[in-house]
């Protein structure tokens, strides 16, 4: 049931996250209200503690808000459990993150196959598709171990990608790699944008949140500010 | 070390309570068998000792010759406190004026208590010359409720005399009511001793053997007074020598003595190692997790003895407070041991003592295995540069195709989650190779235990169904031929055959061997030589034969038979389970022993025939002075294995319990170490399900693989084990049945699929948050 949205389209009601630290409580979110529309490239900043992490955690179902409905896709989160959830993860996003996290003794068209075969057939050829697309077709039997940061991280988009998710969350991506290899991150991340992917990107640097078509600025687990960006600035004149 | 890492060391214990728990148990485990088997071996031998020293029980023993003429040289050597002379008969028994059976009658001097093998008389009182009284030892006794006032009948060539029972005894010669060191194997049903004075003697028993026991002073150099007693014996032309080593009770019970010293050093050892190796794996990935924090503390100035006190006082902690409640256990255990085996077997003296020493080394040993396994991590954490605080954990394993993808190269096209399956094997060395030896610790464990049980069985099956093939045996009286003729007239009997069994002493250049000689008809079909055929002139003997005198195929040996002797060569040897026996044929020594010498009928019966009916009608007959049911023997053999099977189960579940802590700690080990990118997959759509198959599949397939060498080293130390408890007595080859095998090797996959609990558990509670926050902060 994808309801009456398009896919892609994330939609926050009244979303807040409260954890508790023994006999205190920790605002992570407050009543954050946000529509995301198919396709956009949005970028979530702010420092630690802001509460950006906690948002997109939430969208990837890693952590159920305390109050609030979150809906992705058409479909409500809070009613996603057990297969439905695994549902949800394999076919409505995709994740990449700061560290890798690859499966070392898989070889990097391996890494994202596991991942194919869990979406169709033909799983190997659009293992290998994404990982051309992602410009690792000569990289396809190079386990992690002999691959730079910056590759690794492609294999990680590459396996985000090749379920063809609508939503692609990504945290901190180039947060470990440097900056040739973080604007290359970058510009992969750009690409799915254009080709119509939602991206929620989360990251504490202003400069790379300039890339954006959206910028949701994070305060203190409140939407401090939330402001498009005209002029997106190319990834190739990204510097941090 | 450091006050505040003390205070770590809880609530790390706390964090990993079930692998902790995991660990402890079996440590506790391996200390409590320890001072169990420990304490047993040592409670046994002193119990024995104390019954040996309070009855007198020989330390010598020597039959025929001129044994007055030894008696008065003994007496004469220094080191030597007693010399006894004694006469000796087997004569058999009728209990109950139907119930015969073998017998052996005993001397004891006028006043009833003989100096060398007292009698502890635990019932009535003794006998004593002129009162036509005896005493019965207690093993007959018990079997058959007599007691003083009852009345036993002893038959001389033929004739039957009754015998008031003046007592009930236990003597040191007969805690295990063995008739001789090649007859091993009784029941009561068909064995007995009783003791008489020399008039009773007299009367029953025309031919006796006569005996000298001797025994030493304390703290006498026994090896030098063997030697010498045997040189004097020698002189005075004995026919056999017994050491109190060699004599048959004793030789019998050291043998399940040494088992319980066997055990207590075998077992533990499989514990405590597979403790060390669970502890070793846990101890690894705490520190492994702990590097960074592990090398800011280092950064900030804490020293590396700090460092290295700290982890191994985590493991210490924990094997040592296992080790004391394995104490606790094992301590009660080893005295309960003691008395339920004393008790079982009717040792009349039982000790139970509590040994300092057991304590003391089961201590050590539970800090050794803590030590040894926590040394290895600790001096890794201690060596974690300050530099190594910045970097994260790089995930274990480096890349490559599996070994089973390059041998079998179909297995590449198989799902890429299940080639992740097949790497994940070898991903993590040490991983891998804890399971495995984990696998073969516990199946060495099992099936030293279950080998045990199976080679018992299948020996006591070899012996009483394919080497004795006979149903009974008849001891008669009067001319054997006519004895057989109406014998093979009772319904249900198939055939008879005469037989002779009497003692011998062989000789081969220095070496000699008392035992039995068995003569049959050439062509018997009372007992299987295998390949080889009784000779005309010569002898099959027991394979212990070659080591005991030296000698092989084709070499003449002198065999005495009483006052006369035969020369002979050994024509074959076989192997048989119980005893090393001499076997030829009939016509070869009938002329040297004499046909009086053929005093018992071998025979066997038709299918149909009731084994309680024909022991009935043959014994019925006149002429049949005992009677030895080959059936109700092996059944008494089979039911002692009973103890045995329970001695099985508690091992079988002793070594799931090993494999499974140890399976437990490495599965939930993977799961912990692997969270990242664990938590990576599940978050892009592979159920938690389906990561708990592909890591299942991991160390099931690691397990299976491992089942191989785990079967080969668990065989192979069953072998050592068995293989040390055989002598001339038994031949403890091992003999495991496959479906032992299969039910082992099963049993470790189910407790392999049992401890994939942990990681399954684990991966369901991936806190997909936490593992996101710790490795992005």
């Amino acid at each position: 049931m994808t309801g009456n949205l398009d896919p892609g389209t994330i939609v926050m009601d009244h979303v807040s996250k409260t954890y508790r630290r023994g006999p205190s409580e920790v605002h992570a979110l407050r009543d954050v209200s946000l529509r995301i529309e198919p396709g956009e490239f949005v970028v979530l900043l702010g420092p630690s503690g802001s509460g950006k992490t906690t948002l997109l955690n939430v969208l990837g179902t890693i952590e159920p808000p305390s109050a609030g409905t979150v809906t992705v896709s058409g479909l409500p989160l809070a009613e996603q459990r057990g297969g439905d959830l695994t549902d949800y993860r394999r076919r409505q996003v995709g994740f990449v993150f700061q560290f890798f996290n690859l499966v070392p003794t898989l070889t990097a068209s391996e890494n994202v196959e596991v991942i194919a075969e869990l979406v169709g057939a033909d799983a190997e050829q659009r293992a290998v598709d994404a990982l051309e697309r992602v410009g690792l077709g000569d990289r396809l039997d190079h386990f992690p171990a002999q691959l730079s940061g910056g590759e690794q991280q492609r294999v990680a988009i590459a396996r985000a990608l090749v379920k063809d998710a609508p939503v692609l969350l990504t945290d901190e991506p180039t947060g470990s790699l440097d900056l040739d290899s973080g604007r290359q991150i970058l510009g992969l991340l750009r690409q799915a944008a254009d080709a119509g992917h939602t991206l929620v990107l989360v990251t504490h640097n202003s400069a790379i949140a300039r890339i954006a078509d959206r910028i949701i600025e994070l305060g203190d687990g409140e939407v401090r500010d939330d402001r498009r960006v005209d002029s997106p600035l190319p990834v190739e004149e990204v510097a941090w | 070390m450091v006050s505040v890492l003390r205070n770590a060391i809880p609530r790390d214990l706390a964090r990993h309570r079930w692998q902790y728990v995991a660990i402890a148990a079996t440590v506790a485990i391996g200390v409590a068998l320890f001072a169990a088997s420990s304490d047993a071996f040592t409670n046994l031998k002193v119990s024995y000792a104390r019954t040996y020293d309070r009855l007198a029980f020989a330390d010598f023993a020597v039959t025929g010759g001129d044994i007055a003429g030894f008696v008065d040289q003994a007496r004469a050597v220094d080191g030597i406190a007693e010399v006894a002379e004694r006469r000796r008969a087997d004569v058999p028994i009728r209990i109950g004026g139907d119930h015969s059976l073998l017998g052996r009658v005993s001397e004891i001097p006028d006043d009833g208590q003989p100096s060398v093998d007292r009698l502890d008389i635990i019932e009535g009182s003794t006998a004593t010359a002129g009162s036509g009284a005896v005493v019965l030892e207690r093993h007959l006794a018990d079997h058959f409720g007599l007691g003083p006032g009852d009345v036993v009948e002893l038959n001389t060539a033929g004739e039957w005399s009754q015998f008031d029972v003046a007592g009930v005894a236990a003597s040191a010669e007969y805690i295990w009511p063995a008739r001789s060191r090649q007859d091993i194997l009784t029941s009561p049903d068909d064995f007995g001793v009783v003791f008489a004075p020399p008039d009773v003697v007299d009367r029953v028993a025309p031919d006796p053997e006569h005996q000298a026991l001797v025994t030493y002073e304390t703290g006498a150099d026994a090896a030098t007074l063997d030697a010498r007693l045997r040189a004097l014996a020698d002189q005075v032309g004995a026919s056999s020598v017994e050491l109190r080593a060699d004599q048959p009770s004793n030789a019998a019970l050291q043998e399940d003595v040494s088992g319980f010293g066997e055990i207590s050093f075998l077992f533990p050892v499989l514990f405590l190692g597979s403790a060390a190796m669970a502890t070793f794996v846990l101890q690894g990935r705490l520190i492994r997790s702990q590097r960074a924090q592990i090398a800011t503390l280092r950064a900030n100035g804490l020293s590396t003895t700090s460092v290295v006190t700290h982890h191994l006082a985590e493991g210490i902690v924990v094997t040592t407070v296992a080790g004391v409640a394995g104490l606790a256990v094992g301590l009660p255990l080893g005295r309960i041991v003691t008395g339920v085996y004393t008790d079982a077997i009717s040792v009349p003296d039982t000790v139970t003592r509590f040994h300092w020493s057991t304590v003391v080394v089961g201590l050590l040993l539970s800090v050794l295995t803590g030590l040894v396994a926590t040394a290895a991590p600790a001096i890794a954490a201690a060596r974690t540069t300050p530099g190594d605080a910045l970097r994260a954990e790089v995930p274990t394993g480096a890349g490559g195709r599996s070994l089973v993808e390059r041998v079998i190269p179909p297995l590449r096209a198989l799902p890429a989650r299940w080639r992740m399956t097949l790497r994940g094997i070898g991903r993590n060395k040490r991983r891998t190779a804890t399971t495995g030896i984990g696998v073969v610790l516990a199946l060495t464990l099992i099936l030293a235990s279950w080998g045990m049980v199976d080679t018992v069985d299948i020996l006591l099956e070899r012996q009483f169904q394919q080497v004795q093939l006979q149903d009974a045996q008849l001891v008669v009286s009067g001319p054997y031929e006519s004895a057989i003729a109406d014998v093979q007239q009772v319904p249900g009997v198939d055939r008879v055959e005469p037989v002779v069994d009497v003692p011998v002493t062989l000789r081969f250049e220095d070496a000699s061997y008392a035992t039995e000689l068995i003569a049959l008809e050439q062509d018997t079909q009372m007992h299987s030589f295998g390949s080889a055929t009784l000779p005309s002139d010569g002898f099959v003997a027991g394979r212990s034969l070659a080591s005991e005198l030296g000698v092989t195929t084709g070499d003449v040996v002198v065999a005495e038979l009483g006052s006369t002797s035969v020369s002979a060569p050994i024509v074959a040897f076989v192997d048989e389970p119980l005893g090393t026996l001499v076997y030829t044929s009939l016509s070869a020594v009938e002329s040297t022993v004499g046909p009086s010498a053929i005093d018992s009928l071998l025979v066997t019966f038709t299918p149909d025939a009731d084994p309680s009916a024909m022991r009935e009608n043959l014994s019925a007959l006149g002429f049949v002075v005992a009677y030895v049911d080959s059936r109700s023997l092996y059944d008494t053999a089979r039911g002692l294995l009973s103890l045995f099977y329970a001695f099985v189960g508690v091992m079988l579940a002793f070594g799931g319990v090993m494999a499974f802590a140890l399976l437990f700690n490495t599965a939930s080990v993977n799961a912990s170490e692997r969270a990242p990118e664990l938590a990576a997959l599940q978050l892009n759509g592979v159920s938690s399900g389906q990561l708990s198959r592909l890591l299942a599949g991991e160390t099931m397939l690691l397990t299976v693989l491992s089942l191989i060498p785990g079967l080969l080293v668990g065989y192979w130390v069953s072998a050592q084990l068995m293989g040390s408890f055989s002598s001339d007595l038994f031949d403890f080859g091992l003999q495991i049945r496959g479906s032992t095998l299969v039910l082992s090797a099963l049993a470790i996959v189910a407790v392999a699929a049992l401890a994939q609990w942990s990681m399954v558990r684990a991966v369901a509670r991936l806190d997909i948050a936490r593992v996101v926050r710790e490795r992005s902060s």
